[in-house]
Order: structure tokens, then C-alpha cells, then sequence
């Protein structure tokens, strides 16, 4: 009964383990050294889930999240 | 006047409008709705017409009344910690929070609740995207298995799609636009609905990111050699500008479409025409704008302000 569209899904890509943490004093996450993720582009490319390469990190750029009602 | 910006916490793109808009000396508060209530508290009082009250998160506490702009970047859905009558207390908080926020006058929101939900219907974008002058592919949607396979007869190749775009979660899967194969089974297509279009011979892809009225235009030559760019290592982007033949159409399509934001997909044929696919309107520009160097996340910033 599996729906057709699925016969060509995939394996999700890995999540990772991201090495940086939300600030919620500066509203930003950072490195454990402080330093701001947003200027620090080797490793906001190479994070999951938000950033999206044209790789095989996860690229939710169609899904539509439910935030709204 | 303050920014407010609707996120998870973990969504670093939001960082990168909210580093600008700190630079920029911009009062901003960040906050998930999926934490009010909770680590976000809300009051407001109606009288006499008009809507009163604050919002806080942490130390920071804004006046409703002061919110110049609103930027909903992927937020959590209100009441996510909700642990009794989950539904019911979600939805009294999606009421609440942006019950209180729509009824203030004069928010510039990127993009508005209403639009954004309409935006994500992808029948709906393709009508839009042909009513003002864009070409687009055939498609079909069906659970009609002799349609589908009619379908890819007369119009293959054809590829298959998620409608929606959401990827199955349960368990998680991605689900990459892919080629039909010949002679496939159809069956299947009774179990949900599906989405077949016909493929376009393209060359090269484009993501033309949209902010206000600013066009930001990345066009990847490899694309050719790949399906869905999304699940491809090694794409590269450049920035190219934007056909005069496609600006004012992507203009119209947006004002249409109510949306001060999007990430518009398109494909480019062997004659160089644009086809449209989709639009995202609440598309990753991230990874495009630290490939090109297109400044989207200061354009964001500058919208919202």
C-alpha cells in the first residue's frame, strides 16, 4: 500500500551534531569560543537542517512547515 | 521600533539577518512561538478598537504597538509545549499570539501568515505563475493510476514530486524529484495522491530569490547533468542577472501572490527559456548567498526595517 511517490524516497541525509549553541542573550548561536556562527562560513556551510548546501545536507526549501494556521 | 523575528532557535539562517540587523543598530526579538506559552509571555487587552500590550522573551519585553515588522522564519508552532488538551491549548495560542500580532496596523510582514499558507499550494502557484505570463510545465495530480499513466504517455518523460514538498517523517525519508522510469506500475498512485510533471530538457537551473523588489539571480550550469539540485554535492552558482523578459513577470507573480518573500525554481531549455517550477516562500538563501555573494540577508535586514 505504499503510495507511489514514495518508491523514490531516500535515507535522509545525517543531521549532525552541531558544534555551536543559541545564545539567547545575543539571539544568535556561537562557537563554544563566542564567536558568531553567522560569520563564520566553513561551518555554517557544512551545518544541516538550516543551511542547505547543493549537497546532500537536508535542503528543506519546499517544506511547508505548519506555523501557521 | 522593533523587529521581531519568528524562529527556532537552531535555524542559523535567522542569524544571518539578525547579525545585520544588530550591526545596523536595529532593536530585534527573536523568539520561538512553539515556547508561549512558557519562555514566552504574551498580554494584551482590547479596548475601544485597538489592541494593547507586550510580548517577552528572556529579559527583552516589546510593545506590540512597537513592532515595526514581523520576519517568520520557520518558526514552531504556539502551545508546542503544551502537555494538556494539546490541540486546544496550541490553538488558543496560535490565536493569541498572532491574533494579537495581525491586528496591529501598519506591521510589514515577510511574509504574511495568510499569503505565505495560500503560497504553499502548488496548483495555486502554477496558475499564478502562467497568469501573469511565466511558462510552466504540464502537470498532473491524481490518485487515478490510468490518468497518471495516460499522463506520462503524453507528455513523457515525465518526473515525480512531492506536492506538497514536505519529506515523509515517519519515518524520515527525503524525496527527491526523480525520473519516472519507462513502463512503470501505476498502481500505486490509488494509495495517494501524486504528482507527475512533464520534465523539461533543461541545461541549467535557476533560484531567483526575491526580496521586496529586489531580484537576486543564481544560475547553476550543472544542472543539466542532475534531476533535483537539492540532493546533488558539487553544484556551483553564479550570479547572473535576470532576463528583462522575466523581472516584471516574477515581480507580478509575487504581488499576486501577496509574498515579500520567495525563492522562486526555475529551468532553462536548450533555447534558453525559463520554465517556473515552484516557488518557495520560505526557500533557504543561505547557501546561495555565501556561493555568489548575493547580499540577500542585508536585503532581508533593509526590508525590515
Amino acid at each position: 500500500m505504499q503510495p507511489f511517490a514514495l518508491r523514490f524516497s531516500q535515507a535522509p541525509p545525517d543531521a549532525g551534531h552541531p558544534s555551536f549553541r543559541y545564545d539567547g542573550e545575543r539571539q544568535l548561536n556561537v562557537q563554544p569560543d563566542g564567536s558568531r556562527v553567522a560569520r563564520q562560513t566553513s561551518i555554517w556551510m557544512a551545518t544541516p537542517l538550516s543551511t542547505s548546501t547543493a549537497g546532500s545536507k537536508v535542503h528543506r526549501d519546499d517544506d511547508d512547515h505548519e506555523y501557521v494556521h | 521600533m522593533t523587529v521581531l523575528v519568528l524562529s527556532c532557535p537552531e535555524d542559523i539562517t535567522a542569524d544571518l539577518v539578525i547579525d545585520r540587523l544588530s550591526t545596523m543598530g536595529v532593536p530585534v526579538l527573536r523568539f520561538d512561538p512553539a515556547d508561549f506559552p512558557g519562555r514566552v509571555g504574551l498580554s494584551t487587552s482590547y479596548t475601544k478598537g485597538t489592541i494593547t500590550g507586550s510580548i517577552t522573551h528572556g529579559r527583552r519585553t516589546v510593545d506590540v504597538a512597537d513592532v515595526r515588522s514581523i520576519w517568520i522564519r520557520r518558526p514552531g508552532r504556539p502551545g508546542g509545549g503544551a502537555t494538556v488538551q494539546r490541540g486546544w491549548t496550541a490553538h488558543e495560542c496560535d490565536h493569541a499570539l498572532y491574533g494579537a500580532l495581525r491586528a496591529q496596523p501598519g506591521i510589514r510582514w515577510m511574509n504574511h501568515p495568510d499569503a505565505q499558507r495560500a503560497a504553499r499550494y502548488k496548483a495555486g502557484q502554477l496558475c499564478t505563475a502562467h497568469a501573469v505570463g511565466l511558462s510552466t510545465p504540464d502537470l498532473v495530480i491524481t490518485t487515478v493510476p490510468a490518468d497518471a499513466e495516460a499522463f506520462a504517455t503524453r507528455s513523457g518523460p515525465v518526473v515525480c514530486k512531492s506536492i506538497s514538498g514536505r519529506h515523509p517523517d515517519d519515518p524520515p525519508a527525503a524525496l527527491p524529484t526523480t525520473l519516472v522510469p519507462p513502463g512503470a506500475d501505476f498502481s500505486a498512485v490509488a494509495h495517494a495522491p501524486t504528482c507527475l510533471q512533464r520534465r523539461v530538457a533543461k541545461v541549467a537551473d535557476i533560484r531567483l530569490t526575491v526580496v521586496g523588489d529586489r531580484l537576486f539571480c543564481a544560475r547553476s550550469d550543472t544542472g543539466h547533468r542532475v534531476l533535483d539540485w537539492r540532493f546533488e554535492e558539487g553544484v556551483e552558482w553564479r550570479n547572473v542577472p535576470v532576463p528583462e523578459s522575466i523581472g516584471p513577470k516574477v515581480r507580478a507573480f509575487m504581488a499576486a501572490s501577496g509574498l515579500a518573500y520567495g525563492a522562486l525554481d526555475f529551468v532553462v531549455d536548450e533555447a534558453e527559456g525559463w520554465h517556473f517550477l515552484e516557488c518557495n516562500p520560505a526557500g533557504q538563501f543561505g547557501f546561495i548567498e555565501l556561493t555568489t555573494g548575493q547580499p540577500v540577508a542585508l536585503a532581508i535586514a533593509e526590508w525590515l526595517t
